[in-house]
C-alpha cells in the first residue's frame, strides 16, 4: 500500500492510499452520488479540471469493463473510499494508463459534508498548492478536434459523451469542434445538437460562439445539452450562475412542465441557467430537487440541463431525443 | 380517476401469523400504511389475526379487528364496518388472495367498497403466470419458456420436450411453498403432486431452468399519474435457484456495469407501467452476467419482504408513500418525511453497502435437509450496512450468529446451497482453495467470495456512526438512522434499548412489539431512545420509531459502540427477547456503573439462569418445584431412580425435542438408554408430573406491587414447550384456589428478587399443587396477547415502572377470553418429524377472540387455517383412558358429527351407544385413518397416546398427515373437551 496525500483547501490534508498514477494534480473537488457507472463518470469531458469524489464507497467491483464516455478519463483524479481488493489492481492499472491519481480515503463522506455545507472547495494531489481551472480553457485542454462533416445532424463538440451519438438514430452525425464551427455549416444539415462540455458557460473563450447560436436556433432545429443548454440560454439573453457545490448525481427528479410528470435524470452541471420567461423561451424542465431550471423550448429548440443520454445513469427522458427527430423530420 | 370522493374509511387487510415466507414486514408494512392514513383524517379498520402485531393496536382512528384471515370473516366486517375503501397490499400474499377473492365474487362492487392501490386486474395479470406471460410478451420484455398446467401427465409431457431440470412454482402460493427444481421424472411428478395440491388455484407452472445466472430485484414505486421510480436494486449472493428469502443479498447491484444496471432498471419501470401498479412493486431478474442477456421471473405487485428490505437499506419508506399513492396522491406531493423535503420523487442514493442474511430453524429441526432451493426454509434475516461488501459481511456474520456455530469441513456442500455455506466457503479458502474455484463451486461471483473470505479474517472497530439519509450526503436530512462506522460521528441520547434481532423460532415478532411500545413511551416522557436492531423486517426499526436508530448487530460490540459514542446512560435490555439477556452480563461487567441498567439486578438474571440456585431458592420459599438431575449415560439408570417415576428425560446441551421420553418404569429406563444412549452425553432428569395442567403468568413489578392481568392456561401435554401450546387468557378451567396460589407465588418471588419491570413465571399444576417450572425476569412471547385480551398495555407499564413508577391498581377487561394457537413450519420444512417436545417449533401465532371459550376456539381455529364444520372426526383414545373420554365423543356424536375409529375404539365406544365407522390402522391396509384424512372432510383428529413414550412413534405420520392437510390434531383432553365444546356450539 502506498500512502498519499489529499489537500483540500480549507480542511486541511487526509492522508490516505495512493493508487493511480502519483502525480501532483489540482482542481475543482466535487462529488457524485452514483453507484454505478465510474468508469462512464471519470470519462466523461465535463469532469474537466475537476477531482471526482465518489460518495458511493464501494467503486471498481465490477471491473472496467465498460465503454467510456470519451476515450479518456478527463477527471483531475478521483476520491474513493473503498475499492475492493479483487479488483484494486485492475484500476489502480487503469488509472495509472492514463496518468490520473487515486486517492483511497475512510473519510470520503466528511469531504461531501464539507463540500454540501461550504460549496465547491479546491482541492490537490501532492501539493498544497490550489489551482482554480476556470481560470483557463477547460473546453480546448480537451477537444479531441475531431472532424466529420457527411452526416445530416451537427453535433457541435464542447467534449461531448459518446453516449449522446447513440440516440440519434436515424441520422447521420457530423461532428465540428466548438471553436471550428462556422454558420455556412447549418446549409448541410437538418439540425444541431450543441454538446456537454466543461468549464464556466460565460468563459470568455465563448462568447463569440455564443452570439453564432443565435442565428442557429432560427435556421436549424437546435438540441442542446447541459453546457449546450447553457449556452443557448445565454445566447437568448439569460444568465447563468455557479451552484453551491452543482448537481452531480443519476437520481435527480425533474419535472417536465409541459406534462406534469417526473423522470429520473443524470446530472452534472456547476453552473445553472437563471430561467427568464421574457427571454423568447418557455421552461421545459425543472429541479424537484431545489426547484433550478433544467431545460427550457422555444419555436426551434429545446434543451436540457440533465443528461437525456444517461451514461451513466437513467434515460428516463428519452422523449427529448425523439421530439428533437422529429423536429429535425417536419423540417 | 381522483374524481371520486377521497376515501373515509378505509379496511387494510394484515397478513396473519409469522409463517415461513411471511414474516414481520407485513406488520411493519401496514404500519407505515396506518401512519399515513390515519394523518390524514382517515378512519382505519385493521383485519388481522395476529396478535403479536403494532397495527392491531388501539389508537386513534385506527380500530383492530382480530378475525381470521378468510373471505367470510372479511365479508363480516365489512358488513359491520362499511368501510367505503380497502387496501389489500400491505398484507402480503394472504391479503393480497382475500382482496382478489373479494373482488371476483363482486362482493367489494355490491359493497360499494372501492380497492385502493394496484387494481385486482392488474394483481390478476401479475399473479397468475399465464397472463402474466403474455403481457410480458406484449411488451418486449423477455420469459422464460414455460408452460401452465393442471395435471402431472402434461408436466412429464413438456418436460420431455424442454428437457431437465425443470423449475416448479404453484401459483398463489406463500414463499414458494409446494415450489421444487425436478431433475428427472420421477422428481417431477412429486413435486408437481404436491404443487397442485397446495395451489390454491390447483395450477403449477412448469419453467427452463436458468439455475445458476444471476438473480435480481428491483423496488419499483409507481403513481397513478405514471411517475415511477427505482428505490433500489438487489442482488443475490446466491445465484438462480435459490430462493431469494434464502439468498445472501447485496444492495445496490455491485457486479452490474451502467448499461446493464440500467437496462435491468428500465425493465422493471417499464413492467410497472404495463402492469399499471398504482404503489410498489418488485420485480426480479435472472441476469446472465457473461451473455449480458436477461429474463424477468416474477413481479409482486405489493408490499413484500424486499420491499422491506430495500425501505430499510436505502431509507425511502415505501409503504407509506405506497399508502399515500393509493389515496391518489403522486410523488411530488407526497413529503419525504425523512429529509424533510415536499416531494418524494427522488431516488434514493447510498453511501454504503448493505448486506441482508437469512437465519434458518437448523437447530430446531436437526432431521430437516436444509438443502436451499425454490421452497423458503428460513424464518427471519438480518441486513448489515457497511462501507463495504465485507465490513458489512462481518456484520451479518455477528448478527447471525454464524461465528458460533463451528462448521466441519465438507466440499459437498461448498456446491450445494445450504445454511452453513459461508462458513464452507472460509474453510476452503484456508484450506488453500483459490477464489476461483470457489466462485466455480458455489456459483458466487468472485467478489462476494473474496470479500467474505476478507469479512471472516478481518475484526473490524468502529469510533462511532455514519448515516442512512437516502441521498448519500448530497442533502441536509431531518430523520436519518445509524450504523457503526469507521470513521463514525457521536449521536444523542439518553436510553439504549436493545431490540429482539432476526426472527427465529422462540424469538418472534413479539419481542419487537414491546420494544416498540417501550420506545414510544419513554418518547413521551421526552427521553431520547437509541434503538438497536438488526432486523430489517420490523416496526422498531422504522425511522421514526425511536430517536436513534442503530442498524447493528444486537451484541456486546454495538452497545459498546453507543455507549462510547453517544450521550447514553441507562439501558433497557429486557424487552428483546433472550439474545438482549444473554449479553447482560459481559456488559455489567465492561461498563459497571458508567450504563445503568433500569430494572431487575444482572444478579438476579444469573441466578434464575442457573438450575442449582433456582432449586435452592424455591426450597428456601416453600415453592413445590419439579425434582430434577443431571446425569450421564453410566450412571442414568441409578440417578434416575432417586427421582421418582415418572420422569421426563431430555439431552441436556442438544436444542431439540429429539430424545426426549417419558419413563415410567425402570424397564422403559433401560430401553431408553439402549436406544438413546448412543446418540447422547448428558442427560436432564426431571420429575414429570403426568397430566399436570400447565400454566404461566405475565405480570409487572416494581419489587412491591405486582401487576398480574390473569392466568394464561395451557391445553398441550406437559413437556411441550409453552410457545408451541395452545393457550388461554384469562384461565377458564383452572380453579380460582390454584390461580390464587400462582399469583401468591408470583408476588413472593417478585418481592424476594427485587424484580423490576417485567417477568414471565411458568407453572405446572398436579393434583391442585402449583409447581413453578421457571422464572424470566424479562418481557415474554405472551406480552402482546396478555395486553390484547386484557386492554392493559404490559409493556407501557412495565416501562413506567423501569423509570421509576408505582404499579397502581388496573383492572383487566372482563367478559372476554383469548386463545392463542400456534402455527407451525412443518409444510415447509419436510424432512421434519412432526413431533412437539420441550423445543419450540412454532414460527407464530393466531388468536381467537369471544366472549367464552367456544367463541374464542371458534375464531382461533378458523383463524389457524382449521375448518372444524367439516363433518368427519377421527377418534383414537387409548382402553385405559377411555372413560375419561366418554363425555367428549358423545358431545361430538350427539352434535350429528361422523367419528372414524380404531377397532378397539369402536368396539368400546359401541358400548356406550356411539356408533363409530370402522377404520384400519396405518400399517393394516384401506381404508385407514391416512386415507380417511386425504377425503378432505375432516375437522379433526383426536389421538390420545398412552403415557408409555414408545407410542409417541405411532402419531407422528398421523400428524404429519394432519398438518399438511391442515386438519386439527388434538393430543390433551383439555384439547378435546374445547374442541367438543365448539362444536357442539357451532352445530346448535
Amino acid at each position: 500500500m502506498k500512502s498519499g496525500h489529499l489537500f483540500v483547501d480549507g480542511l486541511g490534508a487526509f492522508e490516505g492510499e495512493s493508487i493511480g498514477k502519483d502525480v501532483i494534480s489540482q482542481g475543482e473537488l466535487v462529488f457524485t452520488t452514483s453507484p454505478s457507472g465510474y468508469i462512464k463518470s471519470m470519462t466523461d469531458p465535463s469532469y474537466s479540471g475537476q477531482i471526482l469524489v465518489f460518495s458511493f464507497p464501494f467503486i471498481g467491483s465490477y471491473g472496467i469493463e465498460e465503454s467510456g464516455e470519451s476515450g479518456r478519463p478527463r477527471v483531475r483524479g478521483v476520491v474513493l473510499n473503498h475499492v475492493p481488493e479483487l479488483l484494486k489492481p485492475e484500476l489502480s492499472g487503469y488509472l495509472e494508463k492514463w496518468g490520473i491519481p487515486g486517492f483511497i480515503t475512510k473519510d470520503t463522506r466528511r469531504i461531501v459534508d464539507y463540500i454540501r455545507t461550504n460549496g465547491n472547495k479546491l482541492g490537490a494531489f501532492g501539493t498544497d498548492k490550489f489551482v482554480d481551472p476556470y481560470l483557463s480553457n477547460l473546453i480546448d485542454e480537451n477537444l479531441e478536434n475531431r472532424e466529420k462533416v457527411e452526416g445530416n445532424v451537427l453535433v457541435i463538440d464542447l467534449g461531448y459523451k459518446r453516449n449522446i451519438l447513440e440516440h440519434l438514430g436515424g441520422f447521420e452525425v457530423s461532428l465540428v469542434p466548438y471553436n471550428k464551427f462556422n454558420l455556412g455549416m447549418l446549409e448541410r444539415v437538418d439540425g444541431v445538437l450543441i454538446s456537454n462540455g466543461p468549464g464556466d458557460p460565460t468563459h470568455k473563450d465563448l462568447i463569440e460562439f455564443v452570439d453564432k447560436l443565435k442565428t442557429v436556433i432560427k435556421k436549424k432545429p437546435t438540441l442542446g445539452i447541459c453546457l449546450g443548454h447553457q449556452l443557448l440560454s445565454l445566447s437568448l439573453g439569460m444568465r447563468t450562475e455557479k451552484m453551491k457545490f452543482g448537481h452531480r448525481s443519476i437520481n435527480h427528479p425533474v419535472e417536465d412542465i409541459s406534462t406534469g410528470k417526473v423522470g429520473i435524470t443524470t446530472h452534472n452541471h456547476g453552473f445553472t441557467v437563471v430561467f427568464d420567461p421574457k427571454a423568447g423561451a418557455v421552461e421545459r424542465y425543472r429541479s424537484m430537487n431545489d426547484g433550478t431550471n433544467e431545460g427550457i423550448e422555444g419555436k426551434n429548440f429545446l434543451t436540457t440541463q440533465f443528461h437525456p443520454e444517461g451514461g451513466p445513469g437513467p434515460v428516463d427522458e428519452l422523449n427529448i431525443f425523439k421530439e428533437f427527430r422529429r423536429m429535425m423530420n417536419e423540417l | 380517476m381522483n374524481s371520486d370522493p377521497p376515501p373515509r374509511k378505509v379496511l387494510l387487510i394484515g397478513s396473519g401469523p409469522i409463517v415461513i415466507g411471511q414474516s414481520a414486514e407485513f406488520d411493519y408494512s401496514g404500519n407505515q400504511a396506518l401512519k399515513a392514513l390515519a394523518g390524514e383524517g382517515i378512519e382505519v379498520i385493521v383485519v388481522n389475526s395476529n396478535p403479536a402485531t403494532i397495527q392491531t393496536d388501539v389508537r386513534e382512528s385506527v380500530k383492530p379487528v382480530m378475525v381470521p384471515l378468510d373471505e367470510e370473516s372479511l365479508r363480516d366486517v365489512i358488513e359491520k364496518e362499511k368501510p367505503d375503501s380497502i387496501l389489500g397490499t400491505f398484507g402480503g400474499q394472504t391479503g393480497l388472495n382475500i382482496l382478489v377473492t373479494l373482488w371476483k365474487s363482486g362482493y367489494l362492487k355490491s359493497k360499494n367498497v372501492k380497492v385502493l392501490g394496484t387494481s385486482p386486474e392488474a394483481v390478476e395479470i401479475a399473479e397468475d403466470r399465464m397472463k402474466f406471460k403474455d403481457k410480458m410478451i406484449e411488451i418486449g420484455e423477455p420469459v422464460l419458456e414455460s408452460y401452465y398446467c393442471s395435471s402431472v401427465q402434461e408436466a412429464v409431457r413438456f418436460a420431455k420436450q424442454v428437457g431437465f431440470p425443470i423449475i416448479v412454482r404453484p401459483s398463489f402460493t406463500l414463499g414458494g411453498t409446494g415450489g421444487g427444481i425436478a431433475r428427472d421424472v420421477e422428481e417431477l411428478r412429486a413435486i408437481v403432486e404436491q404443487g397442485l395440491y397446495l395451489s390454491r388455484v390447483g395450477s403449477i407452472l412448469l419453467e427452463r431452468s436458468v439455475i445458476g445466472w444471476n438473480e435480481l430485484e428491483v423496488e419499483v414505486v409507481r403513481d397513478s399519474r405514471g411517475n415511477k421510480m427505482a428505490v433500489c436494486t438487489m442482488e443475490n449472493v446466491d445465484p438462480m435457484g435459490v430462493h431469494t428469502g434464502d439468498s445472501i443479498v447485496v444492495v445496490p447491484f455491485l457486479t452490474l456495469n451502467d448499461k446493464n444496471y440500467q437496462k435491468i432498471r428500465n425493465s422493471a419501470l417499464k413492467i410497472a407501467e404495463a402492469l399499471n401498479i398504482v404503489g410498489a412493486c418488485n420485480v426480479q431478474f435472472a441476469f446472465n452476467n457473461r451473455t449480458e442477456e436477461y429474463f424477468i421471473i416474477e413481479v409482486n405487485p405489493r408490499l413484500s419482504r424486499s420491499s422491506a428490505l430495500a425501505s430499510k437499506a436505502t431509507g425511502y419508506p415505501i409503504a407509506r408513500v405506497a399508502a399515500f399513492i393509493a389515496l391518489g396522491k403522486n410523488l411530488k406531493e407526497i413529503e419525504n418525511v425523512v429529509t424533510g423535503e415536499r416531494n418524494s420523487a427522488r431516488e434514493p442514493a447510498i453511501d454504503y453497502v448493505v448486506v441482508k442474511c437469512p437465519v434458518w430453524p437448523t437447530e430446531k429441526f436437526p432431521e430437516e435437509n436444509f438443502e436451499l432451493g425454490t421452497q423458503m426454509k428460513s424464518t427471519g434475516e438480518v441486513m448489515a450496512i457497511g462501507k463495504n461488501v465485507s465490513e458489512a459481511f462481518r456484520k451479518v456474520i455477528r448478527s447471525s450468529g454464524m461465528m458460533r456455530r463451528k462448521v466441519t469441513f465438507n466440499e459437498g456442500l461448498l456446491s450445494t446451497p445450504n445454511p452453513e455455506r459461508p462458513q464452507q466457503i472460509y474453510e476452503a479458502f484456508k484450506r488453500g482453495y483459490k477464489i476461483e474455484k470457489i466462485s466455480e463451486m458455489t456459483g458466487w461471483q468472485m467478489l462476494f467470495v473474496s470479500e467474505l473470505v476478507k469479512a471472516f479474517e478481518q475484526e473490524h472497530s468502529f469510533n462511532g456512526f455514519s448515516v442512512v439519509d437516502t441521498c448519500a450526503g448530497e442533502f441536509d436530512v431531518k430523520t436519518p438512522y445509524f450504523y457503526s462506522s469507521n470513521p463514525g460521528g457521536k449521536i444523542g441520547g439518553d436510553i439504549m434499548v436493545l431490540g429482539g434481532g432476526p426472527i427465529t423460532i422462540g424469538q418472534g415478532i413479539e419481542f419487537d412489539y414491546s420494544c416498540v411500545h417501550v420506545s414510544r413511551l419513554l418518547r413521551q416522557r421526552g427521553l431520547g431512545v437509541i434503538m438497536v436492531n438488526d432486523n430489517p423486517e420490523t416496526v422498531s426499526t422504522d425511522f421514526d420509531e425511536s430517536s436513534f436508530l442503530v442498524f447493528d448487530p444486537v451484541d456486546f460490540d454495538t452497545v459498546k459502540n453507543v455507549v462510547e459514542n453517544s450521550t447514553v446512560t441507562a439501558l433497557i435490555p429486557w424487552f428483546g427477547g433472550q439474545r438482549p439477556i444473554n449479553i447482560l452480563g459481559r456488559i455489567k461487567e465492561y461498563f459497571g456503573e458508567r450504563l445503568k441498567i433500569l430494572g431487575t439486578s444482572v444478579e438476579t438474571v444469573d441466578m434464575l439462569e442457573n438450575r442449582e440456585k433456582f432449586a435452592g431458592l424455591m426450597k428456601e420459599m416453600g415453592i413445590p418445584y419439579p425434582e430434577f438431575l443431571f446425569t450421564g449415560i453410566d450412571n442414568f439408570l441409578e440417578d434416575v431412580k432417586k427421582i421418582s417415576f415418572p420422569v421426563i428425560v431430555r439431552p441436556s446441551y442438544t436444542i431439540s425435542g429429539a430424545h426426549m421420553a417419558i419413563l415410567s418404569s425402570d424397564e422403559e429406563a433401560e430401553e431408553y438408554i439402549r436406544y438413546h444412549g448412543r446418540f447422547v452425553g448428558e442427560f436432564l432428569v426431571e420429575r414429570y408430573l403426568g397430566s399436570s395442567v400447565e400454566a404461566e403468568i405475565d405480570a409487572v413489578s416494581d419489587g412491591e406491587n405486582v401487576l398480574i392481568p390473569g392466568i394464561i392456561e395451557h391445553i398441550e401435554e406437559a413437556g411441550i414447550h409453552s410457545g408451541d401450546s395452545t393457550s388461554i387468557f384469562p384461565s377458564v378451567n383452572i380453579p380460582n384456589h390454584v390461580q390464587a396460589t400462582m399469583k401468591e407465588y408470583s408476588k413472593m418471588i417478585c418481592r424476594k428478587l427485587g424484580i423490576i419491570g417485567p417477568v414471565n413465571i411458568q407453572f405446572a399444576v398436579k393434583n391442585d399443587v402449583v409447581h413453578i417450572i421457571e422464572i424470566n425476569p424479562r418481557s415474554s412471547r405472551t406480552f402482546p396477547f396478555v395486553s390484547k385480551v386484557s386492554g392493559i398495555n404490559m409493556s407501557d407499564i412495565a416501562t413506567r415502572v423501569l423509570l421509576g413508577d408505582r404499579i397502581e391498581d388496573i383492572r383487566a377487561r372482563n367478559g372476554v377470553v383469548g386463545v392463542k394457537l400456534p402455527i407451525f413450519p412443518f409444510d415447509k420444512l419436510k424432512g421434519s418429524d412432526v413431533v412437539l417436545g420441550p423445543e419450540m417449533k412454532s414460527t407464530g401465532e393466531v388468536i381467537g377472540i369471544g366472549r367464552d371459550l367456544k367463541e374464542a376456539m371458534k375464531m382461533g381455529y378458523k383463524a389457524a387455517g382449521y375448518d372444524i364444520s367439516k363433518e368427519g372426526v377421527i377418534f383414537s383414545v387409548p382402553s385405559r383412558k377411555m372413560n375419561e373420554f366418554l363425555g367428549i365423543a358423545k358431545m361430538i356424536y350427539d352434535s350429528g358429527r361422523v367419528i372414524y375409529s380404531t377397532e378397539g375404539t369402536h368396539e368400546r365406544l359401541k358400548k356406550y351407544g356411539i356408533n363409530t365407522v370402522k377404520i384400519k390402522k396405518i400399517y393394516e391396509g384401506n381404508p385407514n385413518t391416512i386415507d380417511i384424512l386425504r377425503t378432505g372432510n375432516i375437522s379433526a383428529v383426536i389421538n390420545i397416546l398412552s403415557d408409555n413414550y414408545k407410542s409417541e412413534s405411532d402419531g407422528k405420520m398421523m400428524r404429519r398427515n394432519c398438518y399438511e392437510k391442515r386438519v386439527l390434531y388434538i393430543s390433551t383432553k383439555t384439547q378435546a373437551a374445547a374442541f367438543a365444546e365448539t362444536v357442539k356450539a357451532l352445530d346448535a
